[in-house]
């Protein structure tokens, strides 16, 4: 009986609680662009993204306090990352350059972003062992970054006159021009390390097989999904989507980029938590198992619409 | 496995090249089969009421215009035909003059005129950033055509339209990479509730599936659902597709071999590999 | 100073542009559309210190005597060729029909782009034909689990996409196809999509807050 009373009373505390939830999100609603209310700033079928972000941020910092303060966080093995130091390594022994192609995409796209930090690293490496280091750009502001990355990336091995300007080359804004340019560059200079990272598009295969009939050691990378089996097929070595992103967290190790991939998958869990919990809800309200009355299933319902 | 990275590559260009070039020689056509995606594609337009607007983006270059200018000239006809109003659009830069060129020729046979049944406004720089820009202002983002100047306004089929895609029924992208499908997803379909349709490559046929029917509602998979929609609008346009749709049939016979020959070298370079292994572990015995 | 400023500038537009994704002010709308004009104009005038390390490389290589410097020749009298006629096209002598125009109805510069540019695109295109049946060859091997699933899934890819596919398999090609593409394919493009998204949303939040500076090369 006291146990039927406190159910009861869950219940009802459950049911009022999704009344609420109801009613805030008709204040919300309510007002329009033209009307008054919280919707005149803010455009409120957006707030559950806003939610997801301002999450992922707290999370993000928390993880990066916590790895600032000495808490380990590990990446596990990466391939096609080990294969970067030997691919190099191979160039020095053979006395030809390394190719560095950072995608097609412009200065916006993030992977560029990331593929100017891996160039950075890269010509450090290159710098070290006295290697050449090639790296043709399709986009002008691009090729100040690289510009940038591979001098920072020399001074980085303590040899900046190991840096040069002329090795960084704009080529065409064209794709296709672009990868014959490429093409061409992997036809007489005979690079004997081709990295390809960064954005690609139709060009990549391409890329891939001329670099492999010049008999180079390949290793690509992107988060391009679409672009992914062509370098499976053609490379030695692959650095698939999410593994991109944790390109510079696995070279540097630094606390900052190591939060950050930590944050990443805990979103991802409770992501996954999420998806299953919205399978379940949406199920039940398919099926029409929830009771007439206000519940959370339809609240649920209401905020996503499935 | 020395077998394999031994063989010369250019016996298999060779016979690539021989194969499809006697095949497209011969020619012969082959109907193809319905797909949903197609007929979703078809009975979005069929749906609209007349003197609706749809927006067509060519998001393309000369590269893929082998598989996107059949879906392109058969969008603009089922459009005309059904007296929808264009307004042409581009977020790529060598677009345009393909787009204009089919208009020209395509809209005298329907009797639509420049200004009141289809604008072409031309290229507009900036990718994503264009698209958005579009979305939230045609006027400020053309402020004049693509043909000879004209001021927006003096556009009659331009002056109906207001910012934020109002009036605007549909939108349809010829994607041929980026920018295209899943960024007019991003910065349209998403903002302003327009239903989406598109015509793709093959490589990014893929991406469309995790989008339909909800942010895109229909599309052309590569060359495969151009040829199926040119199928469909054969007899509405009164045979006007005709020699396009036939030309393209001859097209998937071609492609039909050059993937068996594929499939063949896969088979083969199998079979090397796999015998090879064999040798090599008697050889260890 | 030298620091600071590109922080603050880079932390004050991204803020900006986040705002006036959420917000309904009628205002944001137009900060956005403004910034974004802007970076329209830098891409253009960058375009400028492309062609000058084009020139400057390729002089170099020339007076050189490099191997390919012969390319490096046609390479800058064509830039040099198409501006000179893409801007002269404005001049009434270098019209349709003019003094030296191009054949019929078209300029020069449509020429050019209709009879070389087009087919020249469309070639280095036509080059995945040939070398996806090569790397088809070399590298689709049945040596692993995995790599036998991504060999079946290309041939059924293969043969559902095409007529004489459906032919061979009695219809059920194209079945498997969608089945493959609707139900897995999806899901493994979702999965991807949320995992790629995630890393940009982090990169790009860290870029906006001023916390990643790698662009500044630190």
């Amino acid at each position: 009986m006291t146990l039927a009373l406190i159910l009861a009373q869950v219940a009802d505390a459950r049911d009022s609680a999704a009344q609420r939830a109801w009613d805030w999100l008709d204040e919300v609603g309510a007002g329009g662009a033209d009307g008054g209310g919280i919707s005149e700033w803010i455009d409120t079928g957006k707030i559950p993204t806003l939610a997801a972000i301002l999450l992922f941020g707290f999370i993000m910092f928390r993880a990066q306090s916590k790895a600032h303060k000495g808490k380990e966080i590990s990446i596990r093995r990466i391939a096609g990352l080990d294969a970067l130091d030997e691919a190099i390594g191979r160039a020095t022994e053979m006395g030809r350059p390394v190719l560095y192609v950072p995608g097609i995409d412009e200065i916006k796209e993030i992977q560029t972003i990331y593929s100017m930090m891996i160039l950075r690293h890269v010509a450090r490496k290159t710098a070290e062992f006295g290697t050449d280091l090639i790296v043709p750009v399709r986009d002008s502001i691009v090729m100040t970054f690289a510009e940038e990355a591979v001098k920072a990336g020399c001074m980085d091995a303590g040899r900046p006159e190991a840096f040069d300007k002329d090795n960084v080359r704009y080529l065409s804004n064209e794709q296709f021009a672009y990868c014959a340019g490429v093409a061409g560059i992997m036809a007489r200079e005979k690079p004997a390390a081709n990295i390809m990272l960064g954005m690609f598009f139709a060009e990549s295969l391409i890329l891939a097989e001329t670099g492999f009939m010049g008999g180079a050691i390949q290793v690509a990378g992107t988060a391009k999904q679409h672009q992914l089996p062509f370098f499976v097929a053609a490379c030695d070595y692959t650095i698939m989507g999410e593994e991109y992103f944790a390109v510079t967290a696995y070279l540097t190790r630094e606390p900052n980029l190591l939060a950050t991939i930590h944050a990443a998958d805990i979103l991802k869990l409770i992501g996954m938590a999420m998806l299953f919990v919205g399978i379940v809800l949406a199920s039940i309200y398919a099926a029409e198992w929830y009771a007439d009355d206000m519940s959370w299933i339809k609240v649920y319902h209401r905020m996503f619409g499935v | 496995m020395a077998a394999i990275h031994d063989f010369d590559r250019r016996w298999i260009f060779l016979a690539m090249g021989v194969l499809v070039t006697t095949l497209y020689t011969l020619g012969s056509e082959k109907a193809l089969t319905n797909s949903e995606y197609v007929d979703s594609y078809y009975a979005t337009i069929e749906a609209l009421p007349e003197g609706s607007v749809v927006m067509l983006s060519a998001d393309f270059d000369p590269a893929s215009a082998a598989e996107l200018l059949p879906a392109y000239t058969a969008t603009i006809h089922h459009l005309l035909k059904r007296n929808l109003k264009v307004v042409n659009v581009a977020t790529w830069p060598p677009a345009p003059p393909y787009t204009r060129e089919e208009f020209y020729r395509i809209a005298p046979m329907y009797g639509a005129e420049y200004g009141t049944d289809w604008t072409a406004m031309g290229f507009l720089p900036g990718d994503d950033v264009a698209m958005g820009n579009i979305g939230q202002s045609l006027r400020s983002a053309y402020p004049k055509d693509d043909v000879d100047g004209t001021e927006y306004d003096n556009l009659p089929l331009m002056a109906g339209l207001g910012d934020n895609m109002e009036g605007v029924d549909l939108l349809i992208t010829m994607s041929a990479g980026y920018p295209g499908i899943l960024e007019w997803i991003a910065q349209v379909g998403g903002r302003y509730e327009t239903p989406i349709l598109a015509a793709t490559t093959a490589v990014q046929t893929p991406d469309l599936f995790a989008f339909y029917p909800n942010q895109c509602v229909g599309f052309l998979g590569a060359a495969t659902g151009a040829t199926r929609y040119l199928q469909l609008i054969d007899e509405l346009t009164d045979g006007a597709v005709e020699e396009v749709k036939l030309e393209n049939q001859k097209r998937m016979m071609v492609q039909s071999w050059a993937h068996m020959l594929i499939i063949l070298l896969i088979v083969v370079g199998n079979l090397i590999y796999f015998f090879g292994a064999k040798g090599k572990q008697g050889a260890k015995a | 100073m030298k620091r600071e400023i590109p922080i603050l500038l880079t932390v004050l537009c991204g803020l900006t542009i986040i705002w006036s994704f959420f917000s309904n002010y009628p205002k944001a709308d137009a900060a956005n559309t403004e910034l974004l004009q802007w970076a329209l104009i830098f891409f253009s005038v960058a375009f400028i210190l492309g062609i000058t390390n084009l020139i400057r490389v390729s002089l170099k290589q020339i007076a050189a005597k490099h191997n390919d410097s012969a390319y490096k020749i046609i390479l800058l009298v064509v830039m040099f060729a198409y501006l000179f006629i893409g801007l002269a096209e404005q001049h009434e002598w270098f019209g349709p029909g003019s003094l030296f125009g191009g054949p019929g109805d078209m300029t020069v510069k449509d020429w050019v782009y209709r009879k070389m540019f087009i087919p020249l695109q469309a070639t280095m295109f036509s080059l995945l034909a040939f070398f996806i049946a090569s790397a088809a060859f070399r590298a689709f091997r049945a040596r692993s689990m995995e790599s036998t699933l991504l060999l079946l899934a290309g041939a059924i890819v293969m043969l559902g996409q095409v007529p004489l596919g459906e032919q061979i398999t009695g219809g059920l090609a194209p079945r498997w196809l969608a089945f493959l593409m609707v139900y897995i394919n999806a899901a493994g493009q979702k999965a991807i999509i949320i995992g790629a998204t995630l890393g940009v949303l982090a990169t790009g939040l860290r870029i906006v807050l001023g916390i990643e500076r790698s662009y500044l090369s630190e």
